[in-house]
């Protein structure tokens, strides 16, 4: 049986490594996506995709002609900002947008046409607990995390049709750099507020990014499953 | 679905002893509507109308445009074919779609 062709954007951050790492153990066929046009991988080819534009559209096409459609896709990429609302400039919102939105957006609109013709294919696009729990200075980034779930239930009744599925995972606190970053006593504030009392692994997001991937969740679409050890509850 | 009866009637009489329906490239666009479609192939005749006879939503010209692309080797730029064309998607037909890939096709070759 064929192997499932799973293409992963954003295969550097912790929860990227994470996934290329537990979807390699259980023989995914890999094709990662990056801006980076250094980044390459000793297991998976990569498609460097540096600006978006025409090029690269005409590029990815050429990829899918190379690797078939895709079964699956993640999107794992983006940026966050800590800035208040009232300091966020222009071009602040521009990068955050372009990034955690329309960069997934338009790798989605080259791909799912390809998926369609298969009738088959499931989507991920990873948000963030701030998109319904945001922190001081994430306006931006919850904005943009928000606009990716409405994304997901717009397009899960759009390509239902073709049996694509698209959902959204959104991790809450995962034990990585940018959480360790933060002030001991943000952390023990925040840590509080988690009923499971620990913080959230890559490994898990990994794991449930997985069972969306596979005929296991048949009947999941247009979804945000929220993985935050019950924060917020 | 092969052999079942179409479930629609052709608003005009068709033109079958048309050049059209003969053609290798008709053929390959009525094989890929009514997989994209999933519809009976014999119910799809040059003078077919994509939306109003097969009833074609936006998003099944969408996965046409791709399978065609790919069938043809060529590649249909956002809107020629089916959205903000002449005629608009509303009327067209199965024809349509040949006469774009023939002129497409040949524009390559000459």
């Amino acid at each position: 049986m064929k192997r499932p062709s799973i293409w992963l954007d954003g295969a550097t951050g912790t929860l990227g490594r994470a996934l290329v790492e537990f979807l390699t153990e259980r023989h995914y066929s890999l094709v990662l996506l990056s801006r980076n046009a250094s980044f390459t991988h000793p297991n998976h080819p990569v498609l460097t995709l540096p600006d978006l534009g025409s090029d690269s559209e005409s590029k990815f096409r050429n990829a899918i002609n190379e690797y078939g459609a895709p079964t699956g896709f993640i999107s794992a990429s983006g940026i966050s900002l800590n800035r208040l609302a009232c300091q966020t400039t222009d071009a602040d919102w521009n990068s955050v947008f372009a990034a955690n939105l329309f960069h997934p957006t338009r790798i989605l609109r080259w791909m799912v046409p390809s998926m369609f013709a298969e009738r088959r294919g499931s989507i991920i696009l990873i948000s963030s607990l701030a998109a319904t729990n945001p922190r001081i200075g994430q306006a931006a980034y919850a904005a943009s995390k928000a606009a990716l779930e409405a994304y997901v239930r717009a397009t899960a009744l759009e390509f239902a049709k073709k049996n694509v599925r698209i959902n959204a995972v959104a991790p809450g606190f995962i034990d990585s750099k940018m959480l360790h970053s933060l002030p001991d006593k943000e952390k023990i504030q925040i840590r509080s507020k988690i009923p499971l009392d620990r913080w959230g692994t890559a490994s898990e997001v990994a794991t449930t990014s997985e069972f969306l991937l596979s005929d296991r969740s048949s009947y999941i679409t247009g979804q945000t499953i929220s993985m935050n050890g019950g924060y917020g509850m | 679905m092969a052999g079942m009866e179409c479930s629609f009637h052709f608003a005009t009489p068709l033109l079958l002893s048309n050049a059209v329906d003969k053609s290798d490239v008709f053929k390959t666009v009525a094989t890929e509507v009514a997989n994209a479609l999933r519809v009976d192939i014999d119910c799809i005749e040059p003078d077919t109308f994509l939306i109003g006879d097969l009833g074609a939503e936006s998003i099944d010209l969408v996965d046409l445009t791709f399978r065609i692309e790919k069938a043809f080797q060529i590649r249909i730029p956002e809107g020629e074919l089916f959205e903000g064309s002449s005629p608009l998607p509303e009327n067209l037909r199965i024809r349509d779609v040949v006469t774009y890939i023939d002129e497409t096709l040949s524009k390559r070759h000459s």
